[in-house]
């Protein structure tokens, strides 16, 4: 269940990043938290209960950031708020979730908590995450499942 | 076609998104109205004239179950369409929806298309109004 949740998370961060941002987005490895080197990015973090509980976070470098909060808003960057990029964050970090929650869903469902910004410092080492290459940068999501 | 559309959501960036895919979905020349929270939409309704509301179900304050719970026990809103815009795509909750008198249902990550298919029959408007602006489709939002 848990290498299926990874890979339905993969798929819908290329399917999220290409449809609402209109960034191409190819995975390029699965490792740790550690190895992804994305730790001083900017993260987000999503509670999901269900048949699998636990929570996804995603961490997006600051400039990849911008300009996936330029595409989705249609704004230049020097219009957007810092507000504006988190929110965007969690925007990307809801869309994936419920997208990938979706594609194993058995008809009984998830339920999302709300998404939050989080210091990527925190984010334990360890965790299996995955690594996906958009527009030039890397953006990373990690599973941390609970039961 | 030209209405008044409100949308509810709580994330201003995925408001200024659904603003613009309903440009990119022909629906560009409508009054838009924009609310946070199902409470603070039931309350825009009361001052405004709304033609269909696009709205989230996962928001602070009043999700949009409750907001559209509440709004089809008052008669002025009995007749307005409410189209869910979510990424709550499970068959439970879609048939939650439906039986609390949602008129449609969209799933996030969208299109203009996704948008334009739902609303085009809720709206009662003609399938060979070809109005889809396709040079905004894809890019430049």
């Amino acid at each position: 269940m848990k290498t299926q949740l990874m890979k339905a998370m993969i798929t819908s961060i290329s399917e999220v990043v290409e449809t609402m941002f209109f960034l191409p987005a190819e995975q390029e490895k699965e490792g740790t938290v550690l190895e992804t080197g994305l730790l001083d990015a900017v993260s987000a973090a999503l509670a999901f209960t269900g048949e699998i509980s636990g929570r996804l976070v995603m961490m997006v470098p600051g400039n990849l950031l911008s300009e996936m909060t330029e595409n989705f808003m249609g704004e230049s960057d020097d219009k957007l708020t810092r507000e504006l990029k988190y929110g965007t964050l969690k925007e990307l970090l809801n869309m994936v979730c419920g997208n990938a929650l979706r594609k194993l869903d058995s008809g009984h469902g998830f339920d999302l908590g709300i998404p939050e910004i989080v210091d990527g410092e925190t984010i334990p080492s360890e965790l299996p995450a995955a690594v996906v290459d958009v527009a030039d940068a890397k953006i990373a999501a990690v599973l941390d499942i609970q039961n | 076609m030209v209405y008044s559309i409100l949308i509810v959501d709580d994330s201003l960036p995925m408001r200024s998104v659904i603003k613009k895919t309903l440009g990119a979905a022909g629906y560009g020349g409508s009054e838009i109205l924009e609310a946070q929270n199902g409470q603070e939409a039931l309350e825009m309704m009361r001052h405004n004239w709304v033609d269909v509301v696009l709205t989230d179900y996962n928001m602070p304050v009043m999700n949009g179950l409750d907001f559209i719970l509440k709004a089809k026990k008052e008669d002025l809103f009995s007749d307005i369409p409410f189209i869910v815009v979510s990424t709550e795509g499970n068959e439970d909750r879609i048939t939650q929806f439906m039986e609390s008198g949602a008129a449609g249902y969209v799933t996030k990550p969208f299109t203009a298309e996704s948008i334009r298919d739902v609303m085009v029959p809720i709206l009662g408007e003609g399938e060979d109004e070809d109005t889809i602006d396709e040079s905004d489709d894809n890019l430049d939002f």
